[in-house]
């Protein structure tokens, strides 16, 4: 699959929110502990719902989390 | 290894030695009616096996990790089934036009009817395997 045109700041996120685990946001987000590493390694791109659900565990706005990548655009 | 993938990578073994089995049994030197009741027969036999052995080890697999086997299906997951069946859709397309060409060369319903079997068989097999290839890759 194309890796998705934008990057995120999940990993550093969690460290920052008390080293949150990949299960742990999982969780409060409702998808699997594999879905959020998908995520943050750029090989899965989630629905709109997910990245606010992301967004709004750690108090941020979405482009906090994720930013567009104009160099793959 | 999530309990979907888990039990994708079971129904491989499961299909791949049941219908291995068949192919190996079944008297392919029998036609006529005699072909079609060995084909039966031995279909029911497949049957019943690969149901026990799926539910007997699905079971041991929830009950080892009950927490993953109550997971719902979240979205990725969906994503990941949906590509796996449109890619064994048109293996399933591909394996029934064979069939027709099988159904033109013979007449003999058994060889052709287990044409039709193996087609839905290989397209099982890449559904699978699509799903467990886009776990694997971390998809």
């Amino acid at each position: 699959m194309a890796k998705p045109p934008f990057t995120n700041d999940i990993r550093t996120l969690r460290f920052l929110a008390g080293e949150m685990t990949q299960g742990e946001l999982g969780d409060r987000v409702g998808v699997t502990r594999q879905t959020i590493a998908a995520i943050e390694q750029g090989k899965y791109s989630p629905s709109l719902e997910v990245a606010f659900r992301i967004a709004r565990v750690f108090g941020k706005p979405l482009e906090a989390v994720f930013q567009w990548d104009d160099a793959t655009d | 290894m999530t309990f979907r993938e888990k039990i994708d990578w079971l129904t491989i073994m499961v299909i791949g030695l049941a219908f291995g089995w068949y192919a190996l049994i079944y008297p392919w030197s029998l036609r006529g009616v005699s072909a079609l009741a060995a084909q039966g027969g031995l279909l029911l036999v497949v049957a019943v096996a690969m149901t026990l052995v799926l539910t007997i080890a699905a079971i041991a697999l929830a009950i080892h990790r009950p927490r993953d086997a109550n997971a719902r299906a979240d979205e990725r997951d969906k994503d990941i089934t949906r590509r796996a069946a449109t890619r064994a859709y048109y293996v399933l397309i591909v394996g029934g036009a064979c069939c027709f060409a099988v159904g033109y060369w013979t007449a003999d319903l058994a060889i052709v009817l287990n044409s039709l079997l193996g087609s839905v068989v290989v397209a099982e097999l890449v559904r699978l395997a699509s799903q467990v290839a886009a776990y694997r890759m971390g998809e």
